[in-house]
Order: C-alpha cells, then sequence, then structure tokens
C-alpha cells in the first residue's frame, strides 16, 4: 500500500496536506480498502466549525457507515462536490481527486499531533500482528 | 471470561484458511466468522448477476426428520404444504408459534417417502431443533446434522456449467426446488436447484469430510467461466434487490407471514398447523402493519432499524436497507403501519436525525434477466 511522504497521517486514518493557508482532507488507502465500495459521503458545510479528533463527515460504503474525523481544529473552506455524484472516487484516488474536504486551521501547531508516513505505517503494522 | 473463551465461540467454516489465503475480509455473522468480501460487495454481487459466483454457506443449519409420520409432522409443523411434496421436491415455508409468529424460515427438502432434509438459519439452528423435538411425536426422528455437513451455494446464469462440469448433466438439468443425490468421492452429495440471490442456481449439501475435494473441484469448474468466491456482503444486497427476507431482520418470532408478504407460503387449506388459528383471525381482521419496500428519493442511506414516518408522525422501522447495486438506487424493506402501505406513497426515514424523502414501491426491486 501506498502512504505519500508529503502528507500527515491520524490514527483514525485521515490524511492532511498542507497547500498554502489550508489543510486539504482525505482518508488513505488502508480505510478505502477497509471500507470497500464508497456509496454515499456526507460532507460538512462550507463555513462549519470543525475540533481536532471530532467527527464532522460521514461516509457510507454498501455495508455500514463511518465516522471521518477532523485532522486539525479550523473552518471548512472547500469541500470536494464530486464525491456526492461518484463516492467511489474515494475507493479509486484516495489521495487524489478522491479528497473530502479543506481546513484553514485555528491552530497549524495542531498540525504536530500528526504521524509521518513511517509512524503511521508502523501503526498499522502493529495492528495487524 | 478471557479473550481467549470469546474467541472459542465464534465458529470458523472448515475451509476458513482457503478463504483466509483468497483474501478474504471476515465479519461475524450469526455466531460464525465468514467472508464479507473477496474483492469488493459490488464487483461480487455484478459477477453473480451476471456470470456466476460461488458461496460457502455451511453456516446453515441442517436436520434430518425421519420416521412413518415425518411427512404429517412437517405439514403441522409449518404453513406451507409439505403434503403435497414428491420425492426429490423441496418447498420453503415459514414456521411458527401459536401466536402465528415465525420461530425461522427454512427449506423441506423430500428424500423419500418418510425421509426429509430441513435447512434452517444458522442464527436459530439451537431454537429451531429444541421447538421441533419438543413437537415431534413419538415415532419420528429430528436429528441435528448442522455440525458435520456443509453447503456450497453457486449462483449466478452461468451456474448449470459449472454444475454440469462436475456432477453431470442430469444434476444441471433439474428444475427449481428440486433435489439430485449424486456420487462425489465415494459419498454422496445433494445438488439442490435452489439459492438466496433472484438468479438460477445450486446448492449442494455435502458432509464436511469432502469440503475440501468438492471446493476445489467446484473452483476448477468455474475458472474457465471466470467464476469468483462471494461473501456474506454481496449475499445481503443480492437476496434484498429480490426482495428475499432476512429472519431476525425482516421477520421474526412476533412477525406474522401476513405481515410480512408471505401469504403465499401458507396454505389455510390444511386442517391445522401450529399458528393457523391465529392466522385465520388475522386473516379475517386484515393486518395491523405491513413489510414494504421503498427506495430512497433523498441521496441518503437507510440502514436497520431507522424510523419511518409520515408527514413527521413515526408510522414504522426499516428492517433491511441498502444501496442495491444492480438498481444503483438505495433502496430498503420497512414494516409500517398498514395504512400507509401503499405503492407509490411518500414516506420519510429518519437519517441521523434529519427526515429524508423516500417512495413506496413494488417489490421485487429487482427480477431475473431485468
Amino acid at each position: 500500500m501506498n502512504f505519500p511522504s508529503n502528507l500527515k497521517y491520524t490514527k483514525s486514518h485521515e490524511w492532511g496536506r498542507q497547500d498554502g493557508a489550508k489543510i486539504v482532507v482525505g482518508i488513505t488507502e488502508y480505510a478505502q480498502h477497509e471500507l470497500s465500495d464508497v456509496v454515499y459521503v456526507e460532507l460538512p458545510k462550507i463555513g462549519q466549525e470543525v475540533k481536532q479528533g471530532v467527527a464532522c463527515c460521514i461516509v457510507e460504503s454498501v455495508k455500514a457507515a463511518f465516522d471521518i474525523y477532523a485532522p486539525i481544529s479550523g473552518k471548512i473552506v472547500e469541500i470536494n462536490k464530486k464525491l456526492e455524484s461518484d463516492p467511489a472516487l474515494i475507493n479509486r484516488d484516495p489521495y487524489g481527486d478522491g479528497w473530502f474536504f479543506a481546513i484553514t486551521p485555528s491552530n497549524v501547531n495542531e498540525l504536530n499531533n500528526l504521524m509521518p508516513a513511517a509512524g503511521y505505517e508502523e501503526m498499522l503494522a502493529q495492528g495487524a500482528k | 471470561m478471557t479473550m481467549a473463551d470469546l474467541k472459542s465461540e465464534v465458529k470458523r467454516l472448515p475451509l476458513h484458511r482457503f478463504y483466509e489465503q483468497a483474501g478474504a475480509r471476515f465479519i461475524q455473522f450469526a455466531g460464525w466468522e465468514v467472508p464479507v468480501y473477496f474483492t469488493s460487495i459490488i464487483d461480487e454481487h455484478d459477477a453473480v448477476r451476471k456470470n456466476v459466483g460461488l458461496f460457502d454457506i455451511s453456516h446453515m443449519g441442517e436436520f434430518r426428520v425421519r420416521g412413518k409420520e415425518a411427512r404429517k409432522f412437517l405439514d403441522w409443523l409449518v404453513t406451507n404444504k409439505v403434503s403435497k411434496l414428491t420425492p426429490l421436491k423441496a418447498v420453503y415455508s415459514p414456521m411458527l408459534n401459536e401466536q402465528a409468529g415465525i420461530i425461522d424460515d427454512l427449506i423441506v427438502y423430500e428424500i423419500s417417502e418418510e425421509h426429509f432434509l430441513v435447512i434452517v438459519n444458522a442464527g436459530n439452528v439451537a431454537v429451531d431443533f429444541a421447538w421441533m423435538k419438543s413437537k415431534a411425536p413419538a415415532g419420528v426422528e429430528v436429528i441435528n446434522l448442522s455440525p458435520e455437513r456443509g453447503i456450497q451455494a453457486v449462483q449466478g446464469p452461468n451456474s448449470s456449467k459449472v454444475i454440469e462440469k462436475v456432477f453431470g448433466t442430469k444434476a444441471a438439468g433439474i428444475s427449481s426446488f428440486t433435489i439430485l443425490p449424486v456420487p462425489f468421492e465415494g459419498r454422496e452429495v445433494i445438488v439442490s436447484r435452489t439459492g438466496y440471490t433472484g438468479e438460477d442456481g445450486f446448492e449442494i449439501f455435502y458432509d464436511c469430510g469432502i469440503a475440501e475435494p468438492l471446493y476445489l473441484a467446484l473452483k476448477k469448474a468455474g475458472e474457465s467461466l471466470g467464476m469468483k468466491p462471494i461473501g456474506f456482503g454481496a449475499r445481503d444486497t443480492l437476496r434484498l434487490e429480490a426482495r428475499l427476507l432476512l429472519h431476525g431482520h425482516d421477520m421474526n418470532a412476533t412477525i406474522t407471514p401476513l405481515e410480512c408478504g408471505l401469504t403465499w407460503t401458507i396454505d389455510f387449506e390444511k386442517k391445522d398447523f401450529i399458528g393457523k388459528a391465529r392466522l385465520d383471525r388475522e386473516k379475517q381482521s386484515g393486518v395491523v402493519r405491513k413489510l414494504v419496500g421503498f427506495e430512497m428519493v433523498d441521496r441518503g442511506l437507510a440502514r436497520e432499524h431507522y424510523k419511518v414516518c409520515s408527514k413527521g408522525k413515526e408510522i414504522g422501522e426499516v428492517t433491511s436497507g441498502s444501496f442495491a447495486p444492480s438498481l444503483k438506487k438505495n433502496i430498503g424493506l420497512a414494516l409500517i403501519q398498514s395504512d400507509f402501505a401503499k405503492e407509490g406513497n411518500e414516506i420519510e426515514i429518519m437519517i441521523r436525525d434529519q427526515a429524508q424523502k423516500a417512495k413506496i414501491v413494488k417489490t421485487p426491486f429487482y427480477k431475473k434477466g431485468q
């Protein structure tokens, strides 16, 4: 599995990518594989305040619903509308067209709470034992 | 209780390691650890609708009922016409309690005049067995074969090609709800033209001792056709599209067959069967609740136990809900007050505290060859 090194990762399998003043958010390849076919996404609203580690979005696979947690506190400034008509983008391209939303962080230092790719991979390897 | 104890209570399929090797993801279902999917629920669903798929459903229960009075007993035990069965024929039927609630739904297979097999739901094996033992008259033997028996299901429009390769043309040519005992590896297996997918298909009942050679033979026969292994995720979407009910969800011991649309499985002409008095009364008075099919108008997905409303007033509950891969729609079944159960009616499904529009539609949602 691929875990790009330019991303930061959460324990709950989201990734964040710094893009100028905002943080773009999605879920990892591991997460999309665990979910299997994503058939529905309920995105947060633009302007919504989110808190690090708190659920702010829902994805549903054929089988069940799952929460997506904000990797950093701040305000939602963009959402990926394409996911509403084509939620399988999350399965096909989790680090690209399958992004969920972008946040302008209220405290960039919170990024330090996230893991680098190597740390995330190590966590997965531990869990698999 | 330690974790090890907890683990030992979850049963594994005899061929578990083969599915592990094939990359299956597992879930727990009715006390069993079973594959939920191998590649993707949607891909597996499509494989069964368009080609052929192989399912291990050895979790299901199997009873032998034998004796001079076995037919008479079964005819009284269940609602459908066991008395009209002939050797090598099968019938689907609910089994009711005195209040006409559905203890389980099952299939009765006639092996010979005084010998029947009954296939029941995995989660109900203990309850069914106790019930049947308590009701069986002297001279009728009820034996729980479940631990030593397995079932593989071959389902889909190309299923008969796989059956023909392994068991010959005669087995591949049997008609729906018919069985044929055939030799395999020195033992007898039973090939049945039944299933739970809404497609043509077969189920093979066998002794677990030959689970491995049988599985490998089926797999090999399906190879050139592109047969796929299918998990329980697709089994659920396939059966839901075909409006095949799931016990413990769409029906249970407090829901009657008239309420959930199984009237066709009741032989009211029979002199008696368990639950008949209550059903006769319900037939007269009409049902208060009804199981209906709906499709979402708004974007959300309905899931089991979500509340159903009409103009803000609660009228029932979702019993099954999913994305329907063949229809590319979100569908479900709901048990609602019968006054509202009219095709075309708009209802609301409460999804995470929000009312989302849905409408009652004709079922089955999907028909073979559609």
